[in-house]
């Protein structure tokens, strides 16, 4: 059965990312995940740095999203970013170097807004990380 | 009378800097079409964040009230108003950057009108420039980004005028920028960027502002979305004045080249003047020699 789709539209101060039709949305709010299907009452919501997966059907494409919200509303889901990347974008060794970078950062205890920086970067690495498809060794606390 | 020297002379230096005008033309012009991409580029991000942010306004304006939330208008009487001027960082663009500040000075004028007090925060070393000769008091300047201002470049920019709103330095900010219509044609205009009120995004047609849920709650949405929807305005004016701003300076150059060619060729007239006056002289002289030895 095919389920109602709506209108996806991901987009960025650069380009127009996403901007199709889908079945289904699942989204990394800062409060969780959220997953929207056709008929979701109207919503506004901040997200966090994360992959975001929609379904084409029985396809699955995914995006990592940095700094954005999303509007949900009756016909579509409007999804503003800073930036956004799809798989085929993401640079695996660098984002395995930032990742590296900011765990080295982390542990040597700095300054607060450097800690606060560096724990952005790490989690915007293992995000492009998650997107590429890499394994994600447990980062050591 | 002018010799067929000195002529030749002013030939070759209008020729000189007709090769740099046209050059300058070429290169604004490029400049131009990159600004004018990365406009178009934002345009569907500009447009959906105007639609999303009124419908975000639209929705929450009867459940929080400006005591809570100081972006939205009515938090406080509004006495000092920032005026943000966008203008070139050089010249050479026809009377673009006057334009623009006489927009501004315009702008300024009506808020003291109506009994506030005025500062300016400029962007672009012109802006600057044309202020300070009018004695008007800025606070602060950015300068080298006027050309191909980023996301960041708005988003420092925002982070300070924020600053000055919160401490209360500044009770409202209007921003002075040129839109960009096309290669030739900008209009200044200006905006009121804080504070934020529902009338400034009147609901689309038929489209109910209906009943919006914010995830996880309204305050925590619009104090993350706001600042947001601000960097993002920013952004436009600062993109679609260096686009025009580009356009100003290739007409200008194009106009320069084209006098340059005038010039050259009326040069050129007189130059073929002179030499055929001065043969003409020669001539008779002979003439007139020969014949007084006869």
């Amino acid at each position: 059965m095919a389920t109602k789709k709506f209108r996806l539209k991901i987009v960025t101060p650069t380009r127009l990312t996403v901007d199709k039709d889908v079945s289904m949305v699942i989204m990394q709010t800062i409060d969780g995940q959220i997953g929207v299907q056709a008929g979701h009452i109207p919503v506004v919501t901040v997200l966090d740095h994360g992959v975001l997966r929609y379904y084409d059907d029985e396809k699955i494409e995914q995006v990592a999203v940095f700094g954005g919200y999303a509007e949900i509303n009756q016909k579509e889901v409007i999804v503003l970013a800073e930036t956004a990347e799809r798989p085929e974008d993401i640079d695996v060794e660098r984002a395995r170097q930032a990742k590296e970078r900011a765990n080295r950062y982390l542990a040597e205890q700095r300054a607060e807004m450097d800690t606060m920086r560096a724990k952005v970067a790490l989690r915007k690495s293992l995000v492009r990380l998650e997107l590429s498809g890499q394994p994600l060794t447990p980062d050591k606390k | 009378m002018a010799t067929t020297r000195d002529i030749k002379g002013r030939i070759r230096s209008v020729t000189t800097t007709k090769k740099t005008t046209k050059a300058m033309n070429l290169v604004s012009s490029a400049k131009m079409a990159r600004a004018r991409g990365r406009l178009n580029a934002a345009n569907p991000y500009f447009m959906l964040t105007r639609k999303t942010i009124g419908d975000i306004i639209n929705g929450c304006v009867e459940i929080i009230s400006a005591e809570d939330f100081p972006f939205f208008e009515g938090n406080r009487p509004l006495k000092k108003a920032l005026v943000v001027a966008i203008a070139n960082d050089r010249g050479l663009c026809g009377g673009y950057n006057a334009n623009v500040t006489k927009k501004a000075a315009m702008v300024a004028a009506e808020l003291s009108d109506d009994g506030k007090d005025v500062t300016f925060l400029t962007i672009g070393n012109k802006a600057r420039d044309f202020l300070r000769r009018g004695g008007a008091r800025i606070i602060s300047h950015y300068g080298g980004i006027s050309e191909s201002p980023t996301v960041l470049d708005a988003q420092d920019i925002v982070k300070e005028l924020v600053g000055l709103y919160e401490q209360g330095t500044v009770d409202e900010i209007h921003v002075v920028y040129t839109e960009f219509v096309s290669a030739i044609t900008y209009v200044p205009k200006s905006i009121r960027m804080l504070p934020l009120s529902a009338g400034d995004f009147p609901p689309e047609e038929g489209h109910k502002a209906g009943l919006i849920k914010f995830e996880p709650s309204s305050t925590d949405v619009l104090t993350r979305v706001i600042p947001k929807y601000l960097s993002t305005t920013m952004y436009e004016t600062l993109i679609t004045s260096a686009a025009s701003g580009q356009g100003a300076t290739m007409t200008a150059m194009d106009s320069a080249t084209e006098n340059a060619e005038n010039i050259i060729d009326n040069l050129t007239l007189v130059l073929n003047r002179v030499r055929q006056a001065a043969i003409t002289q020669e001539i008779s002289e002979i003439v007139g020699g020969a014949n007084a030895l006869e």
